[in-house]
């Protein structure tokens, strides 16, 4: 804080600019993200992955997901930070995916329903008597320019990438993909890879694995949860692996 | 000349209203499409122009071929054109066919109480392939291979029908489209003076015009 302007007088009720040119409430809602339980996306050929760490709690309905999110039939996303903020954005995304298909009659590319979410998440570091969406978003999908991942910032910024992670433990499942990520894996290797590494995220912060998965093959354009058995099932295949 | 001034003068004649005719025509080719229009622009019975153009540039790959209010199609033919330029903007991609005439059958719907007096046909080439589709008045939208619109149609639609064959070229498609538009023109007052082409292909889309 030395080097810097202390935080204090521009990081109250309005976002405005520090004299070093940083806005500290979104700074501070990506500190929020950073801290939030790992979601990651994955693309190949054959489809997406998107994949989160939920903490799940006793006597939870089964296959109930807070963190990844049906946005249309071909489209999903997975959040981390404030669940409420996401609601509303998941929301929106949802409107905008059916509006599409009013207005175009065809399902809304991937990058669009993204583009229309960042544009919400930046109205909200410019206008006054708001805060910032506490929450980053991957989006995931097929559509007519083919399988497609997003990840979105409370900035309202947003990159596609060929797999990402967000969250505490992102450095964690980031060195892992980087090292076995491979363009022609098939979509069940990038579920395999998925799991492990979140698997490697919980181990590496001492927590039980706990994930959801959901996954949008390029063959049907369907978004699928699923089920806690098969996702134990890899689970217990990559022990067994070890 | 009662009402003279609160209706505009192309739409009544005689307390009648006259809404100007035309012989349109849209063709799917194997390798593009063909959409035409005759030349003749009517007031009830006078010929106000013998050089209207009834057929329009959407993109580089899509077209529109028009009969109706001449006024109303320019004015549908340009919103579609500035929105379709837009999606490519925002999107990132060509708008497709389907996508440009959903838009367009969305103005049309969205004005079925003050309508756009015109029918329409959509033509053009994306990913898919060559397609077409047909537009009315209130905004339908039906896909088809042929089709013709306006007052020679059923003149028109005589000829497509006997002489349309599937995968053809789009040189053979512009002769039948030019019989079938002559045939109309020899039959229908309101169509004449010459043919308007716009001939899409993977080369672009390419404007001709014959003169009567």
């Amino acid at each position: 804080m030395s080097v810097f302007a202390a935080p204090g007088a521009y990081d109250r009720a309005i976002t405005v600019f520090s004299p070093d040119g940083r806005l500290f409430q979104v700074e501070y809602a990506m500190e929020l993200v950073n801290r939030g339980a790992t979601i990651l996306g994955i693309q190949c050929t054959e489809g997406v992955v998107l994949a989160s760490e939920e903490n799940i709690e006793a006597l939870e309905e089964a296959g109930y997901s807070w963190k990844i999110f049906r946005v249309d039939e071909h489209v999903g996303a997975a959040i981390v930070g404030l669940s409420s903020d996401a609601r509303i954005l998941i929301d929106q995304a949802r409107i905008y995916a059916q509006s599409n298909k009013l207005t175009y009659d065809e399902p809304i590319d991937i990058e669009v329903v993204t583009k229309r979410i960042c544009d919400i998440q930046q109205m909200y570091t410019q206008h006054a008597g708001v805060r910032p969406f506490g929450v980053s978003l991957i989006f995931g999908g097929v559509d007519k320019t083919g399988t497609r991942v997003f990840g979105t910032h409370p900035s309202g910024t947003y990159r596609g990438y060929k797999a990402t992670a967000l969250g505490a433990g992102r450095e964690t499942v980031l060195a892992v993909l980087k090292d076995e990520y491979r363009e022609d894996l098939s979509l069940e290797d990038s579920t395999k890879l998925a799991v492990k590494c979140l698997v490697k995220a919980l181990e590496a912060r001492q927590l039980p694995p706990r994930i959801k998965v959901a996954v949008i093959p390029t063959a049907t354009k369907r978004l699928e949860m699923l089920t806690d058995e098969s996702i134990e099932g890899y689970i217990k295949e990559l022990g067994s692996s070890k | 000349m009662e009402g003279y001034g609160s209706q505009p003068p192309q739409a009544q004649q005689n307390g009648l209203a006259w809404i100007p005719g035309a012989t349109t025509i849209g063709v799917v080719c194997a390798d593009g499409v063909v959409l035409a229009a005759e030349k003749r622009v009517t007031y009830g019975y006078f010929v106000a122009s013998k050089g209207g153009k009834k057929v329009f540039r959407i993109t580089d790959c899509i077209g529109a071929a028009c009969a109706g209010l001449v006024g109303d199609m320019q004015i549908l033919a340009k919103e579609v054109e500035a929105q379709a330029e837009l999606f490519n903007m925002d999107v990132g991609r060509p708008i497709t066919v389907r996508a440009a005439s959903k838009l367009m059958a969305n103005i049309l719907f969205n004005r079925r109480y003050a309508p756009l007096i015109t029918q329409t046909i959509v033509g053009g080439l994306d990913d898919e392939g060559a397609s077409l589709f047909v537009l009315d008045v209130l905004g339908s939208l039906i896909p088809d291979k042929y089709a013709a619109v306006g007052s020679g149609t059923e003149i028109a639609m005589g000829v497509l029908e006997e002489g349309y064959k599937e995968g053809m070229s789009v040189e053979e498609a512009k002769k039948l489209v030019t019989r079938a538009i002559k045939s109309a023109i020899s039959r229908d007052a309101m169509s004449g003076d010459g043919i308007d082409f716009l001939i899409i292909t993977k080369e672009g889309l390419a404007e001709e015009t014959i003169k009567f």
